[in-house]
């Protein structure tokens, strides 16, 4: 039986309209640009990029927080671009969150049972002790007691804190689990514990992870494909240990080796009269032709680069 | 540095929620010994309500100090005034009066800001324009100006007074609601209930209601014990209470006249009004003792 | 006589109902130029340690100890404003957040003057190029206009250099690091790292740092010191304990380290079960006891620490026995 896609992302792209500044004009700010990917049951992707390189855009999108300019987001077989997800009843139940920050991301005046309870009660229609049951289910899924849940977060350790934050994700049953950072905050004992945790549950109950992670090497043990985002575009989308160990896009290699000073979108102003590569102002094998044509995206060893040094045209010059 | 290490390792076996509470709230003797007259004033007014005190002018028992002095009498406990009547007696009908239309002016502020700034934090933009604007122009007029302001366009009397020390608190209690709603709404909590499907009014009532509670008790606490010192400063201008009502400070203002011969009458309404405000500040001080150990979590 | 002599150094914090220790007979031994590494999970008592070598937590905790001296120095028994100033111009530490350690009202130039103020020199002249000369020795340029500067406008990485410049100041001796590069960009931490270790190579200082980054501890550290609920549970050389290491926490936490894995894609990871204990609630006997895997009974008795020719370790059963 052939896996199906979980997640079938088509040419998203969005793009945020800033209200108009002093003189007028209003801007447009491209978040993301032309990003596919696919991702099947129990697989896990990672994406790779710095803080504002879309990564956070784009797992808003998946999990129904916001909604795509244009483009073709299919999740489970269902096509949800067209859904209007600012309304709260169309959330992606079937792609959930893990956020970063374990303590901020759990109400510290709820009890663990009513933050997990939250999800059952507004998406779903169990009755009380059905959600009673799911809740204990779900608990155990994740190693914590059923007498856990009428406890407030800042009585659990970091570490425990993440085990509920993955079992607030869990208890809608989804297909998908975005996790931001989700070891970074833990002390290594507890890294390595979350790290089995969510390998268990992926064996179990067949979840595939969207990974957004700096950890190289927990990035390399978990996930089947990576995704590298710069300014909003993919310039690298590969099988994990072919961009790990031989990375094609410039970016991706200074990115890898650490030495990439940060780009700072935010500050700066020039990236929508850029009409070549992304990437040209700060690439170190730039020549003249990446300031004027955007590359067009390339199959080399099985990964997907988005760089002149490695289209088709170049390949028939340099021959 | 150091103690958020420490204490950010609590232990699974806390005290449940109420009992830690009363620990650190009773750790400082002031802030039970100010609850404790609370109570008692609490008491006493409501008490006060059903009991008809006989309390006529009399010539014949003016001026009389209180008890401990050597002119005094126990029947009189605290001396008369100078119209005859017992201070002790109308201390306490006053204490209603004072007391209990300060808590209702409270009351009806916070219930009126409250739903104000989440009216306004909700809605942003020209809405919460508007609320914060005229919230600003409330307070940029001293509060006891604009009181006298309002009541003088109400109409002197003790109501009026209550409700121009409400519309005064009014400001205090919409901003602390909206900059608190505010920025509980940045929170990461919320956007995680956003993302399990609760309506923008069920993420108010238990997302961020809950957090916002304990800043508005403070400034409960805090509003309740302006409201006492302008209700009887209002008093005492003639412009609240009027006589022959025993409110504080409007008996502060009939004692003028015989303050020099008889200074009890002018010094005991005043201790009144002084102690309960101080024992609602120590009770303050207790409440924010707890509220900022569980914010350290 | 060694730099730093750290003996049973204990720290104790009052809190409602009674204290937690947070540092249980910590000891340590810092040659002139040596490289000492400290590592340790939150409460590990790893940062209180330095603070209490700064003499920092005198007014918050009662510290006590059989020596803690600093160049034959006691630091217990400083009470003079000469004693404390002579411990400051021998003995610098940078933090985690540079963020937080500049006053953020005041341009750099006025607060790296502040320093230099404390530490000698007096005239205008004599400061300003001494700022220039740290400045530049951190590795930043255009001095002037950083100098012109508030903290906030600056990046992390400038201002955790602008941190070090300050350390530097009056000479010191020893250089306490205490996560200096975690809160960094990625990119930076690098450089900051390199930078750090070709100052101290230079200046002939030693250096502790303190991380809970392994494979940095690994590469730098010429003696490392592991700890856990306060105490210090291995302790010697690095090359010596990152490759043998002998108490059960520290292989545990050696082989959980994701950059020891190198397993099949995928498959489970070594882990160590259990959280840390809260200060506020340790078991009896060894802390490791409930969740160490090669635990037995003798273990509800606290182990003491015992130094078996080349390294110490608090164990009843260390890996591989003990040597004596």
């Amino acid at each position: 039986m052939t896996k199906r896609a979980t997640i079938k992302a088509l040419s998203l792209t969005k793009e945020y309209l800033n209200s108009a500044n002093l003189f007028g004009k209003s801007e447009c700010f491209t978040a993301l640009e032309d990003v596919s990917f696919t991702l099947t049951q129990g697989e896990s992707l990672s994406i790779l990029g710095e803080a504002g390189s879309g990564k956070s855009t784009l797992a808003k999108i998946l999990v129904g927080a916001e909604h795509a300019t244009s483009g073709v987001l299919e999740i489970d077989d269902k096509d949800v671009s067209k859904v209007k997800s600012n309304k709260h009843q169309n959330r992606n139940r079937r792609v959930r969150m893990v956020y970063q920050n374990t303590m901020g991301s759990l109400n510290p005046s709820l009890t663990i049972g009513e933050i997990l309870s939250e999800p059952l009660i507004n998406m779903t229609k169990l009755t009380k002790s059905e959600r009673e049951e799911r809740l204990f289910n779900v608990l155990e899924l994740v190693g914590l007691k059923s007498d856990h849940s009428t406890r407030l977060p800042h009585t659990f350790s970091a570490g425990e804190r993440q085990r509920i934050a993955i079992a607030r994700a869990l208890i809608l049953d989804p297909v998908c689990i975005i996790a931001d950072e989700p070891l970074s905050v833990l002390e290594t004992s507890a890294q390595s514990q979350i790290v089995n945790l969510m390998l268990d549950l992926q064996k179990e109950l067949n979840l595939s992870y969207i990974m957004i992670s700096y950890n190289l090497d927990v990035v390399e043990h978990m996930c089947d494909k990576i995704m590298v985002l710069c300014r909003g575009r993919v310039v690298e989308y590969g099988a994990t240990q072919q961009v790990l160990r031989n990375p094609k896009h410039p970016y991706t290699k200074s990115l890898l080796s650490r030495t990439q000073s940060p780009i700072n979108r935010k500050l700066e102003t020039n990236e929508s009269e850029m009409k070549g590569c992304i990437y040209c102002d700060r690439c170190m094998d730039v020549n003249e032709h990446c300031h004027q044509q955007k590359p067009e995206q390339v199959l080399v060893d099985g990964c997907l680069v988005s760089c002149h040094q490695y289209s088709e045209t170049n390949k028939k010059a340099t021959n | 540095m150091v103690s958020v290490q420490l204490y950010s390792q609590s232990s699974a076996q806390e005290n449940s929620g109420l009992q830690s509470r009363w620990a650190i709230f009773s750790s400082k003797s002031s802030a039970v010994l100010g609850l404790l007259i609370l109570c008692i004033i609490f008491i006493l007014s409501l008490s006060s309500l059903f009991i008809d005190s006989s309390n006529t002018n009399s010539l014949s028992t003016q001026l009389i100090p209180p008890s401990w002095h050597e002119q005094g009498t126990s029947e009189h406990l605290l001396g008369t005034d100078l119209l005859g009547r017992d201070i002790f007696s109308r201390l306490l009908e006053g204490a209603p009066l004072t007391f209990g239309i300060s808590l209702l002016s409270v009351t009806f502020a916070l219930l009126v800001g409250v739903g104000l700034g989440l009216v306004a934090a909700f809605y942003r933009k020209h809405v919460q324009l508007a609320v914060m604007r005229s919230m600003d122009i409330i307070f940029a007029i001293p509060s006891l100006v604009l009181a006298i302001i309002v009541v003088s366009i109400l109409g002197p009397g003790l109501v009026n007074a209550g409700l121009a020390v409400a519309i005064v608190l009014l400001p205090n209690f919409v901003r602390t609601t909206i900059s608190h709603v505010i920025e509980e709404m940045n929170k990461a909590y919320v956007d995680a209930a956003k993302l399990d499907g609760a309506t923008p009014s069920r993420i108010l009532l238990k997302s961020v209601f809950p957090n916002v509670a304990a800043p508005l008790t403070l400034q409960t606490t805090i509003a309740l014990s302006t409201a006492i010192v302008d209700i009887a400063a209002l008093g005492f201008l003639g412009l609240g209470a009027q006589a022959p009502q025993p409110e504080w400070g409007a008996m502060l203002a009939e004692a003028r006249t015989s303050m020099h011969i008889a200074p009890w009458v002018v010094t005991l309404p005043g201790l009144a009004i002084l102690i309960t405000v101080l024992s609602i500040n120590f009770f303050g001080d207790g409440l924010n003792r707890i509220i900022n150990n569980k914010m350290r979590h | 006589m060694a730099l730093l002599q750290v003996e049973n150094l204990c720290v104790e914090f009052p809190v409602s109902g009674g204290t937690v220790k947070a540092l249980d007979n910590f000891s340590l031994r810092v040659e002139a130029g040596a490289y000492h590494g400290i590592f340790g999970d939150s409460g590990s008592g790893k940062s209180i340690a330095m603070l209490a070598i700064m003499d920092l937590l005198r007014n918050s905790a009662s510290v006590t100890a059989d020596q803690l001296s600093l160049k034959g120095n006691d630091i217990l028994t400083i009470s003079t404003k000469e004693q404390r100033q002579s411990l400051y111009q021998a003995v610098s530490i940078i933090f985690q957040e540079p963020e937080n350690s500049l006053n953020p009202c005041y341009r750099i130039a006025r607060q790296l003057d502040e320093t230099l103020k404390i530490h000698g020199y007096t005239s205008r002249k004599e400061r300003k190029l001494r700022r220039a000369e740290l400045l530049a020795d951190v590795g930043l340029q255009q001095i002037d206009a950083i100098l012109d500067s508030y903290p906030h406008q600056l990046t992390s990485g400038i201002l955790q250099r602008i941190m070090i410049a300050n350390a530097l100041a009056s000479d010191p001796m020893l250089l306490i690091a205490d996560e200096p590069t975690t809160s960094l960009d990625l990119s930076e931490q690098q450089k900051i790292m390199k930078l750090l270790n070709d100052l101290v190579k230079s200046r002939n200082m030693a250096m502790v740092l303190i991380s809970h980054d392994l494979e940095l501890l690994k590469q730098q550290t010429d003696f490392v010191t592991v700890m856990y609920c306060g105490q210090v549970i291995e302790s010697g050389p690095s090359a010596l304990i990152f490759d043998n290491p002998k108490h059960p926490y520290t292989e545990a936490i050696l082989n959980s380290a994701p950059s020891n894995w190198n397993l099949a894609p995928k498959s489970s990871v070594p882990s160590l079960a259990g959280s840390t204990p809260s200060l506020h609630h340790l078991p009896v006997g060894c802390y490791l006891g409930p969740r160490c895997p090669y635990a037995e009974a003798k273990c509800v008795q606290a182990p003491h620490a015992w130094f078996d020719g080349s390294r110490l370790v608090r164990c009843h059963f260390p890996i591989g026995g003990r040597d004596d």
